[in-house]
């Protein structure tokens, strides 16, 4: 018993349901005995198969392992105004006093939900949506919005997603709401502060999760660096998800679509550009004036020019090529109010800079002019957490009358 | 697991028990998960709205009745979602959206559609073929999409993608049928024989 037969439309209409078995018996034979009989319509149905076999190929997409994590976060978040609700529920049949009591509890109580997505900038040359922040303004960012910095910038950013930010000169990055940045070109340092939930870097390809640790992400035009420097972050391609320890980096080559890693970081020099001091040189007729400024995110120790011994040398290339060392006195400014760290080394903050004047009169240098680039180099027995390497300027141009 | 475990559980959860909707996330992220990266080919979008779907399904655990399959309830709750997210998201104005994506750019949308572990011209083929199939199933009417998403989830029937899109089992048969026309028509390099 094969039930009415089935025309073509009806046939291919019930393929579907015929390859899932939920036709019932008689339509499935009907649907058979139409199939037997049509060359079109089993064409058709192969079609229909390859087309479930292709969907099948796709892989299948591993969740996150912190997806409960970040839930259970979100309902103990949640949690008190359940018991906001249940709290008031329960008295609110009583008089006086009591629930007077339990809604001023209630009053005080912290808001439920996050305060709205704001920047405080902290440093830095920054436009919002391409127009410029000034220092220390507060903003309210809509997802979506882009940051840019034209020199390298620091921002903090306050959405109940504890993140700070330092963006290398450059770099675009995009806020995207929910936990989400996109970085679009540039190079970021981002702190993490430890909390419920992933935060997620998104790259030109892949992405990073990050849940409480201090890391490096640059994204280039071929590919994509991820290095951590404290704590652990994974970086996840398609269904690849590479956990990746502190000291270690991953590369994604933007091309290809590959990972590799994770590798020791140290190679890529990237403490260099998170941590040492950036120098500058300016010079006029009268004095020579060296810059050295943390520019960065951490805290940075040097040694101190000893004002007890304030003679420095300066290397000058003048007309007749370079001359001797020449002994010189300086004296030394430490921007801000606070005074150096220590007798032999000194503690700059995020920000602070540490001048060196020379004043030229004292050192007696002929009419011409010269090209001078100060140098410095640390020396001795240098406190453990010094800063070690060695500072070059720019080379200014100097002409003495 | 069983159409009984899961309303067991969901009934502890209407409780407030914290295990039992554990258990229900561990049980469905998955599919979960599935349902929506099908929907819009972003991984890390995908996961946000797996996370959404089971606060809501949390904080109206009170409104719970035991009567029906668990699962249809739950893909009802993720379905909704899915349509008003969609709609702020069509209007939100963002660089980098899903709209303003261009096919083929390396945004990371549609990187999660490749099978790891195969040679360099086994990803690439990967590759265009995940991007064919996301742009296949971006370019059907919501309608169509949402009943043929569905139909690619582990045992679900008709007769629940019926109930948690509100329309006859009839209107499911013919919208899936003409998905995959639409869909046959799209991808139909990758359907000749011996690909």
């Amino acid at each position: 018993m094969t039930g009415n037969p089935m025309t073509c439309e009806e046939c291919r209409e019930n393929l579907e349901a015929a390859r899932r078995g939920e036709l019932p018996p008689s339509r499935a034979s009907a649907l058979e005995a139409h199939l037997a009989a049509c060359p079109a319509c089993r064409r058709e149905r192969e079609r229909n198969e390859r087309l479930a076999a292709l969907l099948r190929s796709l892989p299948e997409l591993s969740p996150s392992p912190d997806g409960w994590p970040r839930l259970a976060a979100r309902i103990a978040r949640e949690a008190p105004g359940d018991r906001r609700r249940s709290l008031l529920r329960v008295t609110a049949p009583a008089l006086g006093l009591a629930t007077a009591a339990v809604l001023a509890v209630f009053l005080l109580l912290p808001p439920a939900s996050p305060p709205p997505p704001a920047i405080l900038l902290a440093a830095g040359d920054l436009t919002a949506g391409g127009l410029p922040v000034s220092p220390g303004a507060r903003l309210t960012l809509r997802d979506g919005a882009e940051l840019a910095a034209r020199s390298l910038a620091r921002a903090e950013i306050e959405s109940g997603r504890r993140l700070e930010l330092t963006l290398d000169r450059g770099a675009r990055l995009v806020l995207e709401g929910r936990g989400r940045i996109r970085l679009a070109a540039g190079r970021i340092l981002a702190r993490v502060r430890p909390g419920p939930g992933a935060m997620r870097f998104l790259l030109p390809r892949g992405e990073v999760e990050v849940t409480g640790t201090l890391l490096v992400v640059e994204a280039g035009s071929r590919r994509a660096r991820v290095a951590v420097l404290r704590g652990e972050a994974a970086v996840v391609l398609g269904s690849h998800r590479l956990p990746v320890p502190a000291g270690r980096g991953v590369t994604v080559d933007l091309e290809g679509g590959a990972m590799t890693g994770p590798v020791p970081v140290d190679p890529w020099r990237i403490r260099d550009w998170c941590s040492s001091p950036a120098a500058s040189l300016r010079a006029d007729s009268s004095r020579i004036t060296l810059t050295l400024a943390n520019d960065k995110v951490a805290p940075l120790t040097l040694l101190r020019f000893d004002p007890a011994d304030a003679d420095y040398f300066l290397r000058i290339e003048g007309p007749e090529g370079t001359l001797e060392p020449v002994k010189v006195q300086g004296r030394m400014v430490v921007s801000g109010a606070r005074e150096p760290g220590g007798p032999a080394w000194i503690r700059l903050l995020p920000g602070e800079a540490y001048r060196l004047t020379i004043d030229l009169g004292r050192v007696g240098l002929p009419p011409g002019t010269y090209r001078v680039r100060a140098v410095y180099r640390p020396y001795g027995d240098l406190p453990e957490q010094a800063w070690r390497g060695v500072l070059r300027s720019e080379p200014v141009t100097l002409t003495l009358r | 697991m069983t159409v009984d475990d899961d309303r067991e559980l969901m009934v502890r959860v209407r409780g407030g028990d914290l295990a039992a909707f554990e258990a229900l996330y561990a049980r469905y992220r998955r599919p979960l998960l599935h349902f929506f990266h099908r929907l819009c080919w972003d991984r890390s979008f995908a996961e946000d709205l797996v996370q959404d779907t089971f606060f809501r399904l949390w904080k109206g655990r009170r409104r719970y009745r035991p009567t029906g399959k668990f699962t249809t309830y739950l893909f009802q709750i993720a379905k909704n979602h899915w349509l008003n997210e969609r709609e702020k998201k069509a209007r939100r104005i963002s660089p980098l959206s899903l709209e303003a994506s261009g096919r083929g750019e390396s945004n990371g949308l549609r990187d999660t559609v490749r099978a790891p572990g195969r040679g360099p011209v086994g990803r690439a083929l990967d590759r265009e073929l995940g991007e064919k199939i996301a742009a296949a199933t971006e370019a059907l009417s919501e309608k169509l999409r949402l009943v043929f998403v569905l139909g690619q989830i582990d045992g679900m029937r008709y007769a629940d993608i019926a109930e948690i899109l509100e329309i006859p089992v009839g209107t499911v048969k013919s919208r899936m049928a003409h998905a995959e026309k639409a869909l046959r028509g799209l991808l139909a390099p990758y359907l000749t024989p011996g690909e």
